[in-house]
């Protein structure tokens, strides 16, 4: 099972796990606040 | 969160992540450099782009190397969210076909039929086996399990696959109708025979003839097909001579030829002489495995048919089909499915898509009192249940209201007895 196998087979979309790859970290920090628990750690 | 292509691909090696929202122009390495190594490790793995130098050219480069779709800094956020949930959603959909087709993987398509049990693959295996023998057949089954299926596809995994194929059905014509229809008749044989007419043995000449519901055969009839069967010959009604033919016979039929042999209304010769190869289907009761990929099949048929995109059905709606007993067996099945998506008005078969009837299923036998049927008040509450389902057309808050319960109540007591 692929990684994105594996989270989607966990339930609905609200689930799934975003990943930021950002540089600036006052964007990165925006989006870490937009995105909640679907952000990545 | 990662401050760059390097880390995110460490993060990608420690835990599963369903997309990446990657800026494009970072020290080291790029976001579109990024894309390229994860669709290498993983194409599923989506991914979207920001940045604040659009252009044209870094957009089109990024959806050419599979990038989901591209944003612009600064974000405009009703954007992103719009973006994020089609291609999670359509993440979650290549997920449920990815699934589907697994689980349609599992099941076999062979000459028309659809099975996934094992009692159906054996059977699929001995009709490859006796096809290739010129063996007279008999396909024994319940009705609507497929038998002209069956010997269709015995004709066609034969050698005879390229010669006729002729469908008679014993129960549709008067016995002496019938007679003149497999054996044919000369002019002047009866009134109304005004010219020579071939039979049904004689237009299979060559290739194979099948004969539905044979128990229901004149005895009449059955002395002469015996006669065929040893003599490979036949006579027209009303002529001396016999015809030479060369046919293989494929007999069906839903009764039990064996008891009619036992009280005399079926010849125990003929019997003997069909009973050569006999293949046994199972009514679809037995078979639960096959009703999963059975509805699938069904529902990419009528899809075709009735220009519809139905995907599936909802999870009760197999759990109501599992218990049901299918007394037209498959047959019976392909209609449901057929009516269940004219009247659904969603993507999905739904409980309310389905006719009263089958929300009607006895409670199951105590394994230790066969035949003895379950007494218990826990039994009839469940039966009381399945009744108001069945009288409210399976909505629930309907079921709930005539059985004076609350919705709650009903929703637990239905999980208590396994009722979806």
């Amino acid at each position: 099972m692929t990684h994105s196998q594996a989270i989607a087979a966990v339930g609905p979309m609200e689930q799934a796990k975003i990943l930021v790859v950002e540089d600036d970290p006052d964007i990165r920090k925006i989006l870490e606040l937009y995105l909640g628990g679907r952000a990545s750690a | 969160m990662a401050d760059g292509a390097p880390r995110a691909l460490e993060l990608l090696a420690e835990e599963p992540i369903d997309l990446i929202l990657s800026d494009v122009r970072m020290p080291g390495m790029s976001g579109l450099d990024l894309l390229r190594h994860v669709k290498e490790q993983d194409p599923e793995i989506q991914l979207v782009l920001m940045s604040a130098y659009s252009s044209v050219k870094d957009a089109v480069e990024a959806i050419q190397l599979g990038a989901a779709d591209y944003v612009e800094k600064p974000i405009d956020f009703r954007r992103l969210e719009r973006v994020l949930h089609t291609v999670l959603e359509k993440c979650q959909l290549q997920h449920r076909t990815r699934i589907l087709e697994q689980r349609l993987q599992g099941c076999v398509t062979f000459e028309g039929m659809v099975a996934r049990s094992q009692q159906m693959l054996s059977v699929f295996a001995f009709i490859e086996r006796l096809a290739r023998y010129p063996t007279t057949a008999l396909v024994l089954g319940e009705s609507g399990t497929g038998k002209e299926l069956v010997a269709r596809a015995l004709h066609n995994l034969s050698p005879l696959r390229e010669r006729p194929f002729v469908v008679c059905n014993c129960t549709t014509l008067a016995p002496t109708l019938l007679e003149s229809e497999l054996f044919g008749h000369v002019r002047g044989a009866f009134t109304g025979a005004d010219r020579d007419r071939k039979g049904l043995f004689e237009a299979a000449h060559g290739g194979t003839i099948f004969l539905d519901e044979i128990g229901e055969l004149p005895v009449g009839v059955q002395v002469k097909l015996l006669r065929v069967l040893e003599n490979r010959e036949i006579k027209r009604i009303g002529s001396p001579d016999p015809v030479h033919i060369d046919i293989r016979v494929i007999a069906a039929t839903n009764r039990d030829l064996a008891e009619m042999v036992r009280q005399v209304t079926f010849r125990d010769d003929l019997f003997y002489r069909l009973n050569v190869g006999a293949i046994h289907l199972p009514p679809l009761r037995s078979r639960t495995d096959d009703i999963e990929p059975l509805v699938q099949h069904f529902i990419g048929i009528f899809n075709q048919r009735l220009s519809r995109t139905v995907t599936g059905t909802a999870p009760e709606v197999l759990d109501i089909f599992v218990r049901y007993p299918w007394p037209g067996n498959v047959r019976e099945l392909a209609n449901m499915i057929e009516r269940a998506m004219v009247v659904c008005k969603s993507s999905v078969i739904v409980p309310e898509s389905l006719p009263p009837h089958l929300f009607e299923v006895r409670p199951a036998l105590l394994e230790d009192e066969p035949g003895m049927p379950d007494l218990s008040l826990r039994a009839a509450e469940r039966e009381q249940i399945l009744r108001a389902l069945q009288a409210s057309g399976g909505k629930r808050v309907e079921a709930a209201r005539r059985l004076g319960l609350s919705r709650r109540t009903l929703y637990r007591k239905l999980s208590r007895y396994g009722i979806s």
